[in-house]
């Protein structure tokens, strides 16, 4: 009864329409489940790090190196008044400065002796590190210097170095276990000593020593320590803050790795609202697109669906009939776009893990969720339009 | 099902013809079971009596009772319900849909509440020579056909009152004949009652009562 009852009413009236309004509704919520998906997948991860103080809390601070620097007109250092002046800025809840070598250090290996790897030694207050490893302390007289390595660094080395010089490669598990030296070398003095990599450090891109190692060696084989220092780390409170941002502008000073990675939070926030409000826009207009063709189908089938009513037939009947093939073609187009964005989630996750985020693999089950809840919506509000039309339509 | 007429007139009817009528501005009963033939002249209102009792024309004054149930009491599921299987109606302009065929037609009507007698739609059809055209769109049919159709619509559903609005202007004797023969037949079949409105003809119906509009 049902398909003939649809056949009465939809017979010479044209689909056009319903098409443009599908593909609307396919884009619509594509958008709208991408952004879904990617602020559980991504941003959700990002934020949470940003909460708990993991991730872009902490930036690494250095002057833009520009011509002045260049020509040696300006230094590309922070002296100790600016500094301080960084540590006064409300955003800035802790701040430390890095300590460099004064001197050549390189690291080297028994088994190959034409190896040497220029290390940029650094030291900063164990607060900011990610986390202290056990054997993390020297003093004099210590034979062996604890090393943290960044892993960035590590896998620099391993992408690039390593093959390029015909060097060994490294695992984390195996550059902790292997017999490293470093080779101190300056105030015409030459010296090898055991280093041990105690741990890695995702926060600091660096080569990292105890304080009291480069406080003796920068005496022993270099000038002393300087009042000057290339980089700062500071505690911020909220990356993405504003004035932090103008003030680097104004400064010209620059930050590193987290802090791309806290621009780039920013940036994927942005993307988001872009993509929410756009599926949304799309959704919207999808969903409007359909009430209003619904509407002119019964405007058009208005002596029939009158006759059916003179019949006997029932409005919710009706409803059903005008309705049509609308909820499972509904159904078809929500599942359509959970693999349209399936595909392009995809296709984004490369391009995303390349800006240094972590992306979680899989269709969040919230994304499902949210189809659910949008294919109820449009359903509902079409049936209730189509019902309210031809309940205007029987008096 | 009792049918009852108190003081009911209809907008469109003139004084005179209501001074006149056996209907309008009467207190008329029509007992269950009834059948009724409507002796009206052009334009005393026939079309509006038959859509009054069906439920289509809702402007009137007095009171249409079924049952006892004041109609203006009831709601679109009421009369949908009523339509469904205690009413059957041919009209007089026939209220086909053109472009769907004959049986489509027919289908649309007797789905809604099926009764044994509709099972055998190709039967029914056959004793008003309508075989071999249920399969045609409405719209190529002759007026004739189409008042066939629109009988065979009417007698596939339950009913306890069918309501007949000149049913049979465009057919010939042996085809009224062929008509009245099947539609008695599903009325006694349902005990139901008739009336059929014409222009003074009985047709051969067998009927207990004649009312003047």
């Amino acid at each position: 009864m049902n398909r003939l009852l649809r056949q009465i009413i939809w017979r010479g009236q044209s689909r056009r329409s319903f098409v443009f309004a599908g593909v609307g509704f396919l884009l619509g919520l594509s958008f709208l489940l991408l952004a879904v998906q990617l602020y559980d997948r991504v941003y959700a991860g990002i934020r949470a790090d940003l909460e708990s103080g993991e991730l872009s809390r902490y930036l690494v601070l250095h002057k833009r190196i520009g011509n002045a620097q260049v020509m040696g007109k300006a230094s590309p250092n922070f002296n100790e008044a600016e500094v301080a002046e960084i540590r006064e800025q409300a955003f800035v809840q802790e701040l430390a400065p890095f300590r460099g070598n004064s001197f050549a250090a390189a690291m080297t290996m028994e088994q190959f002796q034409d190896m040497q790897v220029l290390l940029p030694l650094e030291s900063v207050d164990d607060a900011f590190l990610d986390t202290i490893p056990n054997g993390w302390s020297w003093k004099a007289g210590d034979a062996r210097i604890p090393v943290i390595l960044s892993s960035e660094f590590l896998n620099l080395y391993n992408a690039v170095l390593a093959p390029s010089m015909n060097y060994p490669r490294f695992t984390r598990e195996f550059i902790q276990q292997y017999p490293l030296e470093i080779l101190l070398i300056g105030n015409g003095q030459k010296r090898s000593m055991p280093i041990k990599v105690v741990g890695f450090s995702d926060r600091i891109l660096s080569v990292l020593v105890p304080g009291e190692f480069l406080s003796w060696a920068n005496q022993e084989y270099g000038s002393g320590e300087r009042a000057e220092y290339a980089r700062v780390i500071a505690q911020v409170s909220d990356p993405g803050d504003a004035a932090l941002k103008r003030f680097l502008e104004i400064k010209d000073y620059e930050t590193s790795q987290d802090a791309l990675k806290g621009t780039a939070a920013g940036a994927l926030q942005a993307l988001l609202a872009l993509m929410a409000f756009l599926g949304l826009l799309f959704f919207a207009l999808a969903t409007v697109i359909f009430l209003m063709a619904f509407e002119l189908t019964i405007s058009r089938s208005r002596q029939e669906i009158d006759l059916l009513i003179q019949l006997g037939h029932t409005l919710p009947s009706l409803t059903r009939a005008v309705a049509g093939m609308f909820v499972p073609v509904v159904l078809v187009l929500g599942g359509l776009s959970v693999a349209l964005m399936a595909g392009v989630f995809r296709l984004l996750s490369d391009t995303i893990s390349a800006q240094g985020l972590a992306i979680e693999p899989g269709i969040w089950a919230g994304v499902w969720g949210a189809a659910l809840v949008f294919l109820g919506s449009v359903m509902a509000l079409s049936l209730w339009r189509i019902h309210a039309s031809l309940v205007a339509l029987a008096r | 099902m009792q049918l009852r007429l108190q003081n009911v007139q209809p907008p469109n009817i003139p004084p005179d013809r209501v001074r006149q009528s056996g209907v309008w501005g009467t207190d008329l009963t029509l007992a269950a079971g009834s059948r009724v033939l409507v002796n009206a002249p052009s334009g005393s209102g026939k079309t509006t009596l038959i859509h009054l009792l069906y439920g289509l024309r809702k402007t009137f004054s007095g009171e249409y009772t079924v049952d006892g149930k004041n109609t203006a009491a009831l709601g679109r599921r009421d009369w949908s319900e009523l339509r469904q299987c205690r009413f059957s109606v041919v009209f007089q302009d026939l209220r086909l849909f053109p472009q769907a065929t004959g049986l489509e037609n027919i289908r649309l009507k007797a789905e809604l509440r099926p009764v044994p007698a509709a099972r055998d739609i190709p039967g029914m059809a056959r004793r008003l020579g309508m075989d071999d055209k249920l399969d045609r769109p409405v719209s190529t049919l002759s007026q004739g056909e189409r008042q066939r159709i629109a009988l065979l619509r009417a007698m596939c559903q339950p009913f306890d009152w069918l309501l007949l609005d000149e049913p049979f202007s465009h057919l010939d004797e042996t085809n009224i004949g062929y008509a009245r023969a099947l539609l008695m037949e599903r009325i006694e079949e349902e005990k139901a009652g008739f009336l059929l409105a014409g222009l003074g003809f009985d047709y051969g119906f067998p009927t207990d009562k004649t009312i003047t509009l």
